[in-house]
């Protein structure tokens, strides 16, 4: 190997991004996720899509137990739509560990007084309602704007590996993959609906008549932000650099008449590079090299569609639990 | 391990990275779902599965009667815990504390709840201690100690244990999926499970014929594997379906009318968060590692099904069959292929099998709408869901 050969190396390490090993579903869900949430004009870091297809349901019930998840933040992309930690639990924690402020009644409006807050969730007999319901969802899908891009990328990967590390003459085999991503998005409708607990009666939904207001933010605010919780007692959902940060669903991502095709193909080449000392190499020509291009061809194509009037839960917006109704 | 088990774990493992890529899942919580007679008919039988403790394993043999149950482990972890003492109140009255309790000995109020409390409370600090009035809610938080309340539910469900969501729930949600389809190409296809949540991984994996049939079906598995397959997925329906368990009443929905809320996450998450006697009893056998700890009973969780419907899976090998083999194959097909195994006729279901003229096989197994099969679960660890 020459050194003009050297030189094309290093360019290619230092100019193209490593990511090492095959193209993977990490490479395509990655860009899907970060060009959707752009045409949505959302946060990539607090838009997470959902898993396979979640259908959504004509019940309240069900879209309040999105809103009612409490998540770990482990994937870049995916949203865990795990059940088992509550939100609405979580607040009734929160209160249940709560110092008394015996003197804090003058200058607290009613609407910040703790066992307020206490007696307004006892009172909501373990029906926690957020304050819309699934039919102001369905209701506002047919007067949402559609979504239509195509989008596509070109990353280049390289994997190295030292095929013989104990010879005198090493042997690095360098795999170059170039990796295309291709995206055809096209939903009928897209729709970005938020919720909040429901914290003010409105006595115009009728849908909310049987549910009474659990929360107020005022205190969760003074609990969580100003950590009036007893120290005594350990918050669990407390946040830590060491840990991953828990957040809340505020807002459903929602499509309906959806065809999405997503494409990912790769064409990888081999070259052998033959080391006659360590590095650094001697310049005077001791790396030969041989390009084995074995035009290996790796294709994966995801074709999604759904019809109108099936809306699809697309993603969630996240919040971490600690900024939540903080304003 | 044989060389046709080498095989099959090997295209289970790439059956596994193509699905995952497919249908948009993550591989940090997906795991295959392989069983008989799967299909959950009854909101009881959803829920046996929500309830099952998935093993670590990217691939899993569900097990309808298997012992380790989410239920009753999280029975096992509130048995032994503490309800703690919580002195706030008596703290926050200080000087008063005395007086109130005389007073209240003599005024209990009736009905005994939250409200009566607060207002004999507040009616009392007017007169005789305004400025300890701030401390009703040291009194009235007491109604929802957490642990006093998680032990009061999960013993009124009466070892009734419902979750959130029901089957009709699962039926509406299936009608309305989304069609998707894939492909794998087994000579191209990583086979790489190390970088999943199961971290390599695998039990329970299947043989490529259902039928039994010796040493000639493994010869003809490996012939069939190693020359590579094309394989095509198609469903119609697809739907990924979340449920937790039952920790809210719902009043809308008739078929949980006759169950009873029975868990309190805060409790659970309380648990694993914090090992030391303030919150776990130490004269209990339950312990914080014998429940979390590396080889505890509660390890991960059943967060969602993936479930299809209307599927049609195309085989096509590379591999040359000679035409013993191909009678031989033919029958077996009558009983399915990997990774689909329904028996043509059952639930509708069809395989063919067809050679051209080299002898390579086209297999293809369809099951019409109505049919649904689970394909898979998205479990969560302990770990990511408290921690």
């Amino acid at each position: 190997m020459n050194n003009k050969c050297l030189y094309c190396l290093a360019f290619l390490l230092l100019f193209t991004k490593l990511l090492y090993g095959q193209p993977d579903n990490g490479i395509m869900i990655g860009y899907w996720h970060k060009t959707l949430a752009r045409q949505l004009g959302v946060s990539p870091q607090s838009f997470k899509l959902s898993q396979g297809s979640v259908t959504v349901l004509r019940s309240s019930n069900w879209m309040w137990s999105i809103f009612d998840t409490i998540t770990a933040d482990t994937s870049a992309y995916y949203y865990n739509p795990d059940q088992h930690n509550s939100f609405s639990d979580y607040y009734g924690s929160l209160l249940s560990r709560a110092k008394p402020i015996p003197f804090a009644i003058p200058v607290l409006a009613d609407s910040c007084q703790l066992n307020t807050a206490i007696l307004r969730y006892i009172a909501a007999n373990n029906q926690y309602a957020w304050d819309k319901t699934i039919d102001q969802l369905f209701a506002k899908i047919p007067l949402s704007h559609g979504l239509h891009f195509i989008a596509d990328t070109i990353m280049q990967t390289i994997t190295d590996q030292l095929l013989k590390p104990l010879s005198i003459n090493n042997l690095l085999g360098l795999t170059i993959t170039r990796v295309n991503v291709s995206i055809s998005c096209d939903f009928g409708r897209a729709l970005i609906f938020n919720s909040s607990p429901y914290a003010i009666a409105n006595p115009n939904n009728f849908a909310l008549n049987n549910y009474s207001p659990w929360f107020t933010p005022c205190v969760y605010k003074n609990l969580v932000v100003q950590g009036l919780v007893a120290q005594a007692v350990r918050n669990p959902l407390e946040i830590s650099s060491t840990k991953p940060v828990f957040k809340a669903c505020i807002a459903l991502v929602i499509a309906d008449s959806i065809n999405v095709s997503l494409k990912l193909q790769s064409v990888s080449k081999t070259i052998l590079l033959q080391i006659a000392h360590y590095f650094p190499v001697n310049p005077d020509g001791a790396i030969t090299s041989k390009v084995v291009n074995k035009g290996i061809i790796y294709t994966l194509t995801a074709n999604t569609s759904s019809p109108a009037g099936n809306p699809i839960l697309i993603g969630v917006l996240l919040m971490p639990v600690n900024l939540l109704y903080s304003r | 391990m044989s060389a046709s088990s080498d095989a099959m774990q090997t295209l289970s493992a790439q059956w596994y990275n193509a699905m995952v890529a497919g249908l948009s899942l993550s591989n940090q919580q997906f795991q295959l779902f392989q069983g008989t007679g799967t299909t959950p008919k009854t909101s009881q039988d959803l829920w046996s599965i929500f309830n099952a403790v998935p093993p670590q394993s990217v691939n899993n043999f569900y097990d309808p009667t298997q012992a380790n149950s989410f239920a009753s482990d999280y029975g096992l972890i509130l048995s032994s815990l503490v309800t703690g003492s919580d002195s706030d109140f008596q703290s926050c009255m200080g000087d008063f504390y005395g007086q109130w309790l005389t007073y209240f000995k003599a005024n209990v109020p009736s009905p005994f709840n939250a409200s009566t409390v607060s207002d004999v409370f507040n009616t009392w600090a007017m007169i005789n201690a305004p400025g300890q009035a701030g401390c009703a809610s040291a009194l009235t938080k007491a109604f929802i100690n957490p642990v006093l309340y998680a032990t009061k539910i999960f013993a009124g469900a009466n070892g009734s244990y419902a979750w959130n969501q029901t089957i009709d729930a699962l039926q509406n949600a299936l009608s309305g999926g989304q069609s998707k389809s894939f492909t794998l190409n087994t000579a191209t296809a990583s086979s790489d499970i190390s970088h999943t949540w199961a971290s390599g991984s695998a039990s329970g994996l299947f043989d490529f014929f259902s039928i039994d049939g010796g040493a000639s079906y493994d010869n003809l598995t490996t012939n069939l594997t190693s020359a590579g397959l094309n394989i095509s997925a198609s469903y119609q329906k697809v739907t990924t379906f979340a449920a937790g368990p039952y920790a809210q009443a719902n009043s809308n929905n008739p078929a949980l009318s006759s169950y009873s809320p029975w868990y309190a996450s805060s409790v659970l998450a309380l648990a694993y968060t914090t090992k030391d006697n303030t919150v776990w009893n130490n004269a209990k056998p339950v312990t914080w590692d014998k429940a979390f700890g590396a080889a505890g009973f509660l390890q991960r969780m059943a967060t969602a099904l993936v479930v299809a419907d209307g599927i049609n899976i195309t085989i096509v090998s590379a591999a040359t069959f000679s035409t013993s083999d191909q009678t031989t194959i033919t029958a077996a097909a009558s009983g399915g292929f990997w990774p689909f195994f329904s028996a043509s006729g059952q639930g509708g279901s069809s395989t063919t099998v067809t050679f051209d003229d080299q002898g390579r096989m086209t297999a293809t197994t369809s099951s019409p709408l109505g049919n649904p099969q689970i394909l898979g679960v998205l479990q969560s660890s302990v770990g990511s869901i408290f921690s």
